[in-house]
């Protein structure tokens, strides 16, 4: 579906819409609260930008020079062109070593590639153990956003699914009590698991190590315990020296959730002795994204979520009116480079405020791309009457004649076609009015009275 | 110094009082003001819903029509930033180049082109300024709420200046009022959700009259307002500027 | 083969090269009293920061946690009874009440502290315990994350992590959590 037609049933419910707007706000002024404490805060975005635009035009060297230094080091490193191939490197290696039981620390990446419906198939158990992931798992949800996966879930809701799954005493929706539960649940997977699958903040070209960074220590804990470690990265997660991790980690978490940092970052360099570590590295898409020197920037992305919490449209519609597995601003210019058809709608559920540009800690042009895209889906979309339209409507307002004859038809249609017929045919007019038409134009009274 | 006074289609159909208003309001700082009657659009409705390539005609029109001013100046933040920063699509030229550099919004020209704050203006009325995206965060006539920088609004500077006003501060100084060009048709229940949430805004922090440098969003809001039956109104900043009377 | 496919790819589609400019990191200075900002963000990050002599650690730790039963130290000034060697299964720890640890160096701007595998006999203890109290010199502590990272320098360990306050979530409608997978508390001694 559109984004217009699931974002009206979302609006349905206004309490909902209203709850969902404030619980993102909140997010958003904690992160202005934080980023006002940074000194050159700006600046701070715009080396963070350069570095990112010198990490793209030399991403086959950091990548070489990541893997030389990593496999130094004792880290297995795969490539995966697609997600198909993500997804039977992580089985093989699985498989290979017997492993049935698995715990997940949050990974866009692995969402973008499907991965646990894939291992589930093959018998394996996978259990997201970042408590949000894990909620929306429960309930067979995909995340609906990308840092807080459950914040469409109201408490009451939560509280009915940890009962019905985990058969445990109802809490009222006590949010301390639900977070106790989970914990006890998620120890016992912990401690039995025999892989932990990561995704990776950032990969370190000059010394093959790369970060991993949460608030709930379910990497930690997953990654410590287990014998395997696979960690999941796109190519663009390289940075090229451990000194940037100083920007980035000062960006990431303020502009995320309006923490300083996250509690933990996690620097992983070599396996634990006796254990492996593995890192994949998948392309899918993003090198052919890379050569469109317009979207380039959005390869950018440190998945902080700011664009999200901040876009008006993100907070009264919700995550899932995208259907892409990243919503929001920067899943709107991400989304239609991987399918156009698909997301064809996505560039145009935003008003091009700007607001997603000025809030990105890496400097994405966002909404100047989904301008952009709109360059290219529009025309695209067949003859519909809407491309007939703006033919027509392009050759009038280059032709001024023409343009007062139909400006002078409009007004006469809008001053005389009765409100109530008005209010039906129109989009506009459902729930607001039409302007009133004035007896004079501009044009004309100015002629009359400067002119004559 | 010779100015082009631009009046986007809409305002000069729907609006007239706007384009008199910033006539006068020029008229009354000694300008030389000239309004090319040829003139039609800037062409961004087409290209903001992905048609710029059929704007092309409309773009060269614009510029043959005020290339010979030293300025062109416009009650539009939303149209001026689409000259400013979209006419990239026609093959450059002096016209070209010389309306991209030249042409401002109403509230721009007279802060950082003329240096004037006080245009001696009296409107007494508690107002609420709704900051347009586009003249806010792509002519940078204010900081946004997003920037870290020192705060500056040109707008405010304005209204601070007139007689009798009470500017009030609202809970979200700059959240996006929903109007969106064909974004108001094709989302419109999200549009008028967008919209009644700044006006309620407004409406808390005990406004009475709310006020833009767009009036693509002041349509957008009276057409709520008026079909609400809400108490508070709407008047675009060149009209309060212009406002002399008690 | 896939990686030379993909490194193929890159090489079709990346733009000229943009050079690496290093950063004036001088710029990001602020003049800041460290100790009272790291002790601010320490409590903002939801752990709490004792200001003590390092003589008087094992009394305080004796006064404050008398009430446990699993203990792990691995500060000098601190030896409760263990048994525990290198080489136990990480899941063995699984039931600790407490874990004493050295951090390297502690950060003003986050609070968060530095503790890399040499502070650490297994990766696991900070994390699976259910209180953690990490031992900070007040002489190490640094402004911002740029200078964390001058002063890890060439890391050459296998693994470090910046701990900052207990585990914590708020994924449920945006409530604060203290103590989500990690441990439920996190006291500094300031030293």
């Amino acid at each position: 579906m559109s984004h217009p037609k699931l974002a009206n049933i979302f609006l349905k419910n206004e309490d909902r819409v209203n709850w969902h707007d404030k619980a993102l706000w909140f997010v958003r002024e904690k992160r202005d609260v934080a980023v006002n404490k940074v000194k050159g805060w700006e600046e701070l975005r715009e080396v963070a930008a350069s570095i990112k635009s010198n990490v793209l035009s030399n991403l086959d060297n950091y990548l070489l020079q990541f893997e030389e230094n990593a496999i130094r080091n004792g880290i297995k490193v795969h490539w995966a062109m697609n997600a198909t191939e993500h997804n039977e490197i992580v089985l093989k290696i699985l498989q290979e070593n017997g492993a049935k039981h698995i715990v997940k620390s949050k990974s866009m990446l692995t969402e973008e590639c499907g991965l646990n419906p894939y291992l589930e198939k093959s018998g394996i158990e996978v259990i997201d153990t970042d408590l949000g992931e894990r909620i929306v798992q429960l309930a067979n949800e995909p995340p609906s956003h990308i840092v807080l996966p459950a914040i469409h879930k109201r408490k009451e809701e939560i509280d009915a699914l940890f009962v019905e799954k985990w058969g445990i005493k109802g809490g009222n929706g006590n949010a301390e009590y639900l977070t106790r539960e989970a914990r006890k649940h998620l120890r016992e997977k912990f401690l039995i698991a025999d892989a932990a699958i990561t995704g990776v903040n950032f990969a370190i070209a000059e010394n093959g190590g790369f970060v991993v960074c949460t608030n709930e220590g379910n990497a930690d804990m997953g990654t410590h315990l287990a014998n395997i470690h696979i960690a999941c990265m796109g190519i663009e997660k390289i940075i090229p020296e451990m000194e940037h991790l100083g920007v980035f980690l000062r960006l990431l978490a303020r502009s995320a959730t309006g923490q300083p940092i996250t509690a933990y970052s996690s620097h992983f360099f070599k396996p634990r002795p006796g254990t492996q570590l593995h890192v994949v590295i998948v392309d899918n898409g993003r090198s052919q994204l890379l050569g469109r020197p317009e979207f380039r920037k959005s390869l950018h992305c440190i998945r902080c979520g700011a664009c999200l919490n901040t876009c008006p449209v993100f907070r009264k519609t919700g995550g899932y009116s995208y259907e892409s597995v990243i919503p929001g601003p920067i899943g709107s210019i991400l989304g239609p480079g991987t399918d156009m058809e698909k997301y064809n709608s996505l560039p145009f559920a935003s008003t091009l405020c700007g607001s997603c540009t000025d809030v990105c800690p890496v400097k994405i042009d966002i909404h100047s791309q989904l301008y952009k895209w709109r360059q290219i889906i529009s025309p695209k979309k067949g003859t519909s009457i809407k491309k007939l339209a703006a033919r027509v409507t392009g050759n009038i307002l280059g032709n001024p004649k023409l343009f007062r004859l139909s400006a002078t038809i409009g007004t006469v249609l809008l001053r005389y076609l009765p409100g109530s017929l008005m209010k039906n045919l129109t989009a506009w007019g459902k729930g607001r009015e039409l302007p009133k038409v004035p007896k004079q134009r501009f044009r004309d009274w100015y002629i009359k009275n400067r002119k004559e | 110094m010779k100015v082009g006074l631009f009046i986007p289609c809409y305002i000069d159909q729907f609006y007239p009082k706007v384009g008199i208003d910033t006539l006068q309001l020029l008229e009354r700082l000694d300008l030389e003001v000239v309004y090319p009657t040829n003139q039609t659009c800037c062409g961004q409705p087409i290209a903001n819903a992905g048609f710029e390539n059929n704007s092309v005609k409309t773009v060269l029109h614009f510029a043959e029509q005020f290339k010979e001013y030293d300025y062109v100046v416009s009650p539009s933040g939303s149209c001026v930033y689409h000259v400013k920063n979209h006419y990239d699509i026609v093959p450059d030229s002096e016209a070209i180049e010389k309306v991209r550099g030249n042409t401002y919004e109403i509230c721009d020209f007279l802060v950082n082109i003329l240096k004037i704050t006080d245009v001696g203006a009296i409107f007494r009325h508690k107002v609420g300024l709704l900051q347009s995206c586009h003249g806010l965060r792509g002519l940078r006539l204010g900081k946004s709420s997003e920037q870290v920088v020192d705060d500056y609004s040109v707008c405010a500077d304005l209204l601070r200046k007139v007689i009798g006003i009470e500017l009030l501060n609202l809970s979200r100084g700059d959240e996006c009022c929903g109007f969106g060009g064909t974004f108001s048709i094709t989302e419109a229940p999200l549009s008028v959700k967008m919209g009644i949430d700044r006006i309620n805004d407004h409406l808390k922090s005990g406004v009475e009259v709310i006020t833009a440098t767009d009036m693509s969003c002041l349509m957008h809001m009276e057409g709520i307002i008026r079909r609400r039956k809400l108490p508070i109104r709407i008047e675009h900043i060149a009209s309060i500027l212009n406002s002399t009377t008690s | 083969m896939s990686k030379n496919e993909i490194i193929a790819s890159i090489r079709r589609n990346k733009p000229s090269l943009i050079e690496l400019e290093l950063p004036d990191y001088q710029q990001f200075r602020e003049d800041i009293d460290t100790v009272s900002l790291f002790k601010q963000q320490v409590n903002e990050a939801g752990g709490s920061v004792i200001e003590c002599n390092r003589g008087d650690i094992e009394k305080i730790l004796s006064d404050n946690y008398q009430n446990v039963s699993e203990v792990y130290s691995l500060i000098d000034e601190f030896n409760p009874l263990d048994n525990r060697s290198a080489d136990d299964e990480p899941s063995e720890y699984k039931n600790l009440d407490l874990v004493v640890l050295n951090g390297k160096f502690g950060v003003a701007e986050n609070g968060a502290i530095w503790v890399p595998d040499s502070n650490l006999s297994q990766r696991i203890i900070p994390f699976i315990t259910r209180n953690l109290v990490l031992v900070v010199l007040q002489m190490s502590l640094v402004a911002n994350m740029h200078d964390a990272y001058t002063e890890i320098g060439k890391f050459s360990e296998g693994f470090g992590v910046f701990i900052a306050g207990p585990s914590k979530t708020a994924d449920i409608e945006q409530s604060l959590v203290i103590g989500a997978q990690g441990p439920l508390s996190l006291t500094v001694f300031l030293v």
